[in-house]
C-alpha cells in the first residue's frame, strides 16, 4: 500500500484522534448489522470503505462549521460529536432521540441541530442545493462558517447536484462538496452512470478548483479537504473533491451485492478498507501498536453492544406527540379534517 | 380501451409481483417497441423484483440501468414515446417521482393537446407508494391524488395479482401515459392469475364484494384493508359492500353511484392524506350525484396528517388499519 507525503497536515494526537472516530463509526456498523439481523432494527445503510474521507473531511471543519452529509455519514456525525448512546436512541426511535425525537429513519439521516448537522434528505441530490443555501446564508450573515456537502457518485447525476453546485460557485459560497466515490449507485456500476468517472473533471466546468484523492488514505484526504475548507473561508469559494472510495458491504441491508458483483470484486473492496489502511500507516511511523489498535476497537465494539441494549429500553415517543413538530408554535395545525 | 380478451382457463395463484413480471414479459415478446428504464433494473432486477431475469432475456439496450436521475428516466420516455416506443419506465417508489414531476405534468400530460392531438405518449410510469416498512417520511408516501389531478393522465392502482398483470398489458398498450400506481405492501400477496395472455381494463372500479348496508370504496390497498374489514363486519350483522377503485384517473362513477343508491351509506378510505385527497374527490362526488339517497354523510378515512414517522408504534398510529375502517363504518350505520 502506497504511503503518503501529507503526512504534515494534522498533528500525532489529531490523527489518533480520527483512528478513534473510525473505529467508534466501525463499531456502530457492525452492531447495526447484528442488531438487524437480531430482527432488532429495520434496516442499516453501511459506512464501511467511506471512514476514511468521511472522518478527514469533517475534521477539516470547526465546530462552527456546518455538516450536510451523505446518508452514508455515519463517522462524519462521529467526528461532529454524535455518541454511541445517541445513534442507538435513534436506531431504536426513542423519545429522547436528539437527531428526530424518533421520526426519521437513521442511516438516513444524520439531522442534529446542536452539532450543526443538517438534516439530510433520503431523496438522492436533494440535500446539494440546501447545502449551497446554509453557505448562502452564512456570506449574508458573515458568521465566517464553512459547509461541507457530501454525496455519492449516484448523486452526481442529478440535476440538483448541478444546480447546487454551479450557486455555490457563481456566489463564491463558503462550500466544501465531497463525492464519496464507491464507483456504484445501488447495482450500477459507474459507467452505466456517467462517461467521465472522475467527477472531479467536472470542476473546471463551473469554474471552481476540483481535486481527486484516495479517500481511504486519510492524511491524503484530510489534507485536500483541509485546503479546501480554507478556501471556502477565505471567501475563495467551493471546492469539488471526488474521493475514491471501496463499498465494502452490499448497498443497505436490503440488497445482496453478490447479485451484480463477483466474489472478486467483493474480496478486492475489502483490502480497501480505510481503517487497516491507516493502522498500517500509524503503526509503521510508530505512533501507535497494532496491539494497541486492536484493544481501541474492541473497547468501542464492547461500547456499542452496551449502547443498544441501553437504548432498547428508553421510552417510545407517545402516540398523542405523533403530531408536534409538524408547524412551527409546537402544535399541529389544521391536522385534522 | 382494451378489454378482457380471453376468458381465464385454469387457475393459477401467482404473487403480485409476478404477475407484473409476466406482463412485461409478454409484452415484450409479443411488441419490440417495448422497452423498459429505470434505476436497477437490470442485475439487480428491480428494488422490489419486478423485473429479475428481463435484462438476459431481453438485452440492456431494452432494459435499461439508468443513472439516478429522475427526469432524464422520464424524459427519455417521453421523447421516446413520441417517436414510436413504448417505455416503460420504473421510478424506484413514488417518493421520487416528485423529482420528475415537471416532465410528467407539464410534458407527458400535455403533449399530445399541445401538438394539436399529432403526437402521443404511449409511456407507463410504474412505481409503488405505501407506507408500514418504516421507511419514514420522505419513502412512505401515497401521492396518488397529484397524479389524479392532472389532465392527460390516465391513473391506476391494482390490487390483485390479475389485476396487475392485465391493467398493466392495458397500460402498455394504451396510447395515453398511463401511471401505474403499484403498492409496496402488495408485491408479496398471492391470488389467482389466469393463464396467458389477456387484458384488463384501464378506467374501470371493482365490485370486491356485495352488500346492502353500507358502500366501502378504498383506493389501492385500502381496498384491500376495506374487504377484511368488511369480512369481520359481517359478524356484527353488517353487511357492506366494497368497491376497489381501481381507477383514479378517470373515475368510475357508475357501480359506485349505483352502489350508494341501493345502500344509502358510504365510506372511503386512502392510505394517503385526505385532506384534498382521493377520498375527497370521491366524497364530493358521491356527495353530488347520490344526495337523495343518503342516509347519511359521506364520510372518509386517510392517514394521520404528518410526515410519516420511523418509529413503529407512531407510524402504526398513522397509517389507517382495518379495524379504523371497521369503526368508521359502525358510526356510519349507527352501530
Ligand atoms: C431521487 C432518488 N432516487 C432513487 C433513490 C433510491 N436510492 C437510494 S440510494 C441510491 C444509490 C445512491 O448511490 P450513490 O449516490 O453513489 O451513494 P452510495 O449509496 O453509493 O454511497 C438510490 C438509487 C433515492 N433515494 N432517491
Ligand atoms: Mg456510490
Amino acid at each position: 500500500m502506497a504511503t503518503t507525503t501529507h503526512t504534515d497536515a494534522a498533528t500525532r494526537e489529531q490523527y489518533l484522534q480520527m483512528h478513534r472516530w473510525m473505529c467508534m463509526a466501525k463499531a456502530l456498523d457492525d452492531r447495526m448489522h447484528i442488531l438487524v439481523k437480531q430482527g432488532r432494527a429495520p434496516f442499516v445503510g453501511s459506512s464501511r470503505g467511506h471512514e476514511g474521507i468521511q472522518v478527514a473531511s469533517t475534521a477539516a471543519l470547526g465546530a462552527d462549521d456546518w455538516l450536510v452529509p451523505h446518508y452514508r455519514g455515519l463517522a462524519n456525525s462521529i467526528v461532529r460529536g454524535l455518541t454511541m448512546k445517541e445513534w442507538m436512541l435513534a436506531v431504536f426511535a426513542k423519545a429522547a432521540d436528539p437527531l428526530s425525537a424518533g421520526r426519521n429513519i437513521p442511516g438516513g439521516c444524520f439531522s442534529y441541530h446542536a452539532l450543526k448537522i443538517a438534516p439530510v434528505s433520503q431523496v438522492v441530490a436533494s440535500w446539494i442545493p440546501k447545502a449551497s443555501g446554509i453557505a448562502y446564508a452564512a456570506k449574508l450573515v458573515g458568521d465566517g462558517s464553512v459547509t461541507l456537502c457530501t454525496f455519492g457518485d449516484g448523486a452526481t447525476s442529478q440535476g440538483d447536484f448541478h444546480e447546487g453546485v454551479n450557486f455555490a460557485a457563481v456566489h463564491r459560497l463558503p462550500v466544501v462538496f465531497v463525492c464519496e466515490n464507491n464507483s456504484y449507485a445501488i447495482s450500477v456500476p459507474i459507467r452505466l452512470q456517467m462517461a467521465n468517472p472522475d467527477v472531479a473533471d467536472r470542476a473546471a466546468g463551473y469554474g471552481i478548483p476540483g481535486a481527486t484523492v484516495d479517500g481511504t488514505d486519510v492524511p491524503a484526504s484530510y489534507a485536500v479537504c483541509r485546503e479546501a475548507v480554507d478556501r471556502a473561508r477565505k471567501g475563495e469559494g467551493p471546492t469539488l473533491i471526488d474521493a475514491k472510495v471501496w463499498r465494502m458491504n452490499s448497498h443497505t441491508s436490503e440488497d445482496n451485492h453478490l447479485k451484480y458483483r463477483t466474489k472478486e470484486e467483493i474480496a478486492d473492496a475489502s483490502e480497501h478498507d480505510p481503517i487497516m489502511r491507516f493502522v498500517a500507516w500509524l503503526v509503521e511511523r510508530r505512533w501507535i501498536a497494532a496491539e494497541e489498535a486492536a484493544k481501541i476497537q474492541d473497547g468501542f465494539d464492547r461500547e456499542a453492544s452496551d449502547a443498544a441494549d441501553w437504548a432498547e429500553q428508553q421510552p417510545d415517543p407517545a402516540p398523542e406527540d405523533a403530531l408536534t413538530n409538524v408547524f412551527a408554535a409546537g402544535r399541529a395545525q389544521g391536522a385534522s379534517v | 380501451m382494451a378489454t378482457r380478451t380471453q376468458a381465464p382457463a385454469a387457475t393459477d395463484e401467482k404473487l403480485y409481483r409476478v404477475a407484473l413480471r409476466e406482463a412485461l414479459n409478454e409484452e415484450m415478446e409479443r411488441d419490440d417497441s417495448v422497452y423498459l428504464i429505470g434505476e436497477d433494473i437490470g442485475k439487480f432486477g428491480g428494488a422490489y423484483r419486478v423485473t429479475e431475469g428481463l435484462l438476459d432475456r431481453f438485452g440492456a439496450q431494452r432494459v435499461v440501468d439508468a443513472p439516478i436521475a429522475e427526469e432524464v428516466i422520464v424524459g427519455c420516455a417521453i421523447g421516446s414515446a413520441m417517436l414510436g416506443l413504448r417505455p416503460v419506465v420504473e421510478l424506484m417508489t413514488i417518493n421520487f417521482s416528485l423529482v420528475a414531476y415537471d416532465q410528467i405534468v407539464n410534458n407527458a400530460a400535455k403533449i399530445r393537446y399541445m401538438f394539436g392531438g399529432e403526437a402521443k405518449v404511449p409511456m407507463v410510469i410504474r412505481m409503488p407508494g405505501g407506507a408500514g416498512h418504516q421507511l419514514s417520511a420522505q419513502h412512505s408516501h401515497s401521492l396518488e391524488v397529484i397524479y389524479g389531478l392532472i389532465p392527460g393522465l390516465l391513473v391506476v392502482a391494482p390490487t390483485t395479482p390479475e389485476d396487475a398483470k392485465g391493467m398493466l398489458k392495458s397500460a402498455i398498450r394504451s396510447d395515453n401515459p398511463v401511471m401505474f400506481l403499484e403498492s409496496m405492501s402488495l408485491y408479496n400477496v398471492r391470488g389467482i392469475v389466469p393463464p396467458g395472455d389477456y387484458t384488463t381494463p384501464l378506467g374501470k372500479a371493482a365490485l370486491r364484494r356485495s352488500g346492502s348496508d353500507v358502500t366501502i370504496v378504498g383506493v389501492s390497498r385500502m381496498a384491500v384493508l376495506a374487504h377484511e374489514a368488511a369480512k369481520q363486519l359481517e359478524e356484527e350483522d353488517v353487511d357492506a359492500e366494497v368497491i376497489d377503485l381501481r381507477s383514479i384517473r378517470p373515475i368510475d362513477w357508475e357501480p359506485i353511484v349505483e352502489s350508494v343508491r341501493k345502500t344509502g351509506r358510504c365510506v372511503v378510505v386512502e392510505e394517503g392524506w385526505s385532506t384534498y385527497g382521493v377520498t375527497a374527490e370521491i366524497a364530493a362526488g358521491v356527495s353530488e350525484r347520490c344526495f337523495d339517497y343518503l342516509d347519511a354523510p359521506v364520510r372518509r378515512l386517510g392517514g394521520a396528517q404528518v410526515p410519516m414517522p420511523y418509529s413503529l408504534p407512531l407510524e402504526k398510529a398513522s397509517i389507517p388499519t382495518s379495524e379504523n375502517i371497521k369503526q368508521l363504518v359502525r358510526a356510519v350505520v349507527g352501530k
